[in-house]
């Protein structure tokens, strides 16, 4: 990687973008900065959140597009296939955009983009953040339906952990070569021990994230009762809010547990890093993960993990110094909790301090946006498919939805070419020139 | 351990191989596995399968047959007294043979008695509920709302489909719509008490009867269809064909699709399933 790579022009697309808080959301943003430092030229675009609407700069210089589309459904736009068209196209070429990378399956946003972007010529890289099954319905669709077509025309895919890859693959039925793995990364400065805290409380075991099935808080509510009646002083702080924080609640009236467990509620993010000082043991308890962020920011702020064998888990921290993996059986999980406080009362948890320089080692941001760029280099140097081969690529996906598909594309392709007759790209691409110098 | 060329499945250390790279063709999706709890069905137990099925399908017709009957006083009124004692014996018999856990009589008395009164104390309401509407439309509406309830019917398969309350208020309601075109409370009452047993405690019944007498109830369901192909072709003999032809349908040539189509079935597991988290019994 010592000769230099770009100077590109990027555009990150997603309808996950802040104001809201959430893995990808971070992911775009600290990927878009990094990505600034290296000297790329890059925009964001997603829609808009309420009144942010237009374009706006974050204080790191980094411009975001809030377009002014419908939200359907969990925070993803309604995909009008024309209706969006002329802006995204507006904007690629006012920003004289060179690859298109879209974030998240769930965002129709980022899929639109792709294939308005491929069909105007440019390059397309996707990341996928997250794992489907293959059992229910609504993953069924989601694969067969938009995945396996959008990215079949999608220059390179990147996959957040190996065990995504391999879902990744075999969802969109692509060819293993094009698609590539990059960690995500936390910002490890935000995330320190605190020694005093971490030797001297009482052995505490914090567990934060949403109380939702998906998440597990069905073990979380049978394993806390257990572990308390089997040792006499452990405590529990519980981060996070849901549909499951009732259980929860009903759980410590039942075995009359509040003078030993915590209920904290709803965290805004700055305050993980206090909340995760305050103990020595970090439980998740997730049923599927892609990476899972919020383990390696616990073991950044030196606690140890024990966690479910779910997903792309066992991939992420070193098994026994960092984390302890278990099936997602309550009476395991509970052992493994109670291996590790006797670990802990005997001082033999690794320090803290070490813990955090190894992790920061092993994630971080630069390293992250210097691999993407690796990748971009290959999607610009990789021939682009013809219009015509987009088309046969949809078609050769299966010939029900190839169908539909190829009609969105040429009704794309028409009014592209309409487009480009009145607002050429060159008069675009020179006006953006002129600004330049 | 660490052989600086092998490749490992692990995030936090980097490898000496690019990021496209995943182990080659002997790492990547090692851990696929498929058809994991797929199940094979072979042709004889679908058949006992659909056997279940086309059962309540008789049973349901044997009512239609014998409120048709009744209507149209081709029989006597004694036949339903005939009928409501067997349901009585239903009953005993399913207590002392089929339950899998002892018969809690006390309970089971009182919820008897509690039906049957309220049967009893509504039975004018219910006949008179929907006289003022034509009789067509009451004849339509029936068999819709029994071929409803028979989609939402228990057959005792697990499946998302199958809700008791469902089957039941519509099956209800198929024979309550029926009831309205008689003229006395008696017939009324007994008839009503007839559709709620069938509806209600048919499924459990039937299903536990079929688990534990298979070759008894073998020749039961061949003896119940060849009796309402029997008095189908009292009312019509080309009905009667049809229905013949839908037993022989249902019961040679579903299960046969399904062995054949079944050697296509192809799920796909690995680690990115969702886990289902095993709940401890001691709770």
């Amino acid at each position: 990687m010592s000769n230099k790579i770009g100077p590109y022009s990027i555009a990150l697309v997603s309808d996950f973008f802040c104001p809201n808080a959430g893995g990808v959301e971070t992911h775009i943003y600290f990927l878009a900065q990094c990505l600034i430092e290296l000297g790329h030229r890059v925009v964001v675009i997603t829609h808009s959140y309420g009144d942010r609407k237009g374009v706006r700069y974050l204080s790191n210089g980094l411009k975001v597009y809030y377009l002014p589309f419908i939200v359907a459904y969990n925070g993803a736009t309604l995909s009008s296939i024309i209706g969006s068209m002329p802006w995204l196209r507006k904007v690629f070429l006012r920003e004289n955009v060179q690859i298109i990378h879209g974030h998240s399956t769930f965002s129709a946003l980022a899929h639109e983009s792709l294939m308005i972007g491929g069909l105007m010529g440019l390059r397309t890289v996707f990341t996928d953040h997250s794992l489907f099954g293959f059992a229910d319905a609504s993953a069924i669709l989601t694969n067969t339906l938009v995945l396996q077509y959008s990215l079949i025309n999608v220059d390179q895919i990147i996959c957040v952990s190996y065990t995504s890859k391999e879902n990744t693959v075999l969802r969109g039925k692509l060819d293993p070569n094009k698609v590539s793995t990059i960690p995500n990364a936390i910002e490890t400065c935000l995330f320190t021990p605190d020694c005093n805290q971490f030797f001297n409380n009482p052995t505490t075991i914090i567990f934060l994230g949403r109380l939702v099935y998906r998440k597990g808080a069905d073990l979380l509510c049978d394993i806390i009762p257990k572990v308390c009646s089997r040792h006499p002083t452990v405590r529990f702080i519980v981060g996070g809010d849901g549909p499951k924080r009732i259980e929860l609640e009903e759980m410590l009236e039942k075995y009359n547990l509040h003078e030993r467990v915590v209920i904290l509620g709803m965290l805004p993010h700055n305050q993980v890093k206090r909340v995760l000082n305050q103990g020595q043991i970090f439980i998740n308890t997730s049923l599927t993960e892609a990476f899972c962020m919020s383990i390696v920011e616990a073991a950044s702020c030196g606690l140890h993990v024990v966690s479910t064998r779910v997903g792309g888990v066992p991939e992420v921290l070193p098994v026994d110094e960092f984390i302890s993996l278990e099936e997602p059986v309550p009476d395991d999980l509970v052992e493994a909790l109670l291996k590790s406080v006797e670990r802990r009362e005997k001082g033999l948890l690794m320090d803290p301090n070490i813990k955090h320089e190894a992790v920061s080692k092993m994630y971080n941001w630069p390293d992250v946006a210097e691999r993407t760029q690796v990748i971009y280099k290959k999607a610009i140097e990789s021939e682009s498919p013809g219009r015509l081969d987009r088309l046969k690529g949809y078609y050769d996906q299966g010939i029900g939805f190839g169908i539909l598909y190829i009609i969105v594309a040429i009704i794309i392709i028409f009014w592209l070419t309409i487009l480009d007759m009145f607002d050429s790209p060159a008069k675009n691409r020179a006006k953006q020139s002129d600004k330049n110098q | 351990m660490t052989s600086p060329t092998r490749w490992q499945k692990i995030l936090y250390r980097k490898q000496p191989f690019s990021d496209n790279y995943s182990g080659g063709d002997a790492q990547f999706l090692k851990e696929l596995r498929k058809n994991v709890s797929v199940v094979h069905y072979d042709y004889k137990s679908a058949v006992f399968g659909c056997m279940n099925f086309l059962t309540h399908l008789d049973m349901l017709t044997m009512y239609f047959v014998l409120f048709l009957n009744i209507l149209h006083s081709n029989w006597s009124p004694n036949i339903l007294y005939g009928v409501f004692t067997s349901t009585i014996v239903f009953y005993l018999f399913f207590c002392k043979f089929l339950t899998p856990n002892v018969a809690n009589g006390k309970e089971h008395a009182r919820t008897i008695v509690t039906l049957f009164l309220f049967a009893y104390a509504f039975t004018p309401v219910i006949r008179t509920l929907t006289t003022s509407i034509s009789t067509d439309t009451i004849y339509s509406t029936s068999i819709i709302t029994a071929i409803l309830s028979c989609f939402f019917h228990d057959y005792g398969v697990k499946a998302p489909v199958v809700s008791y309350p469902t089957s039941v208020s519509s099956g209800l309601s198929s024979a309550i719509f029926l009831l309205s075109r008689l003229e006395e409370d008696t017939p009324t009452l007994l008839l009503l008490v007839v559709a709620f047993t069938l509806h209600a405690y048919g499924a459990e019944f039937r299903n536990r009867l079929f688990h534990v007498y298979p070759s008894i109830s073998s020749i039961l369901f061949c003896a119940l269809s060849l009796f309402s192909i029997y008095c189908i072709s009292s009312f019509s003999v080309e009905l009667s064909v049809f229905w013949t032809l839908l037993h022989v349908f249902i019961l040679f040539v579903c299960p046969l699709i399904l062995v054949l189509k079944q050697t296509g079935k192809c799920t796909i597991h690995g680690p990115w399933d969702e886990a289902v988290p095993i709940k401890s019994v001691n709770r």
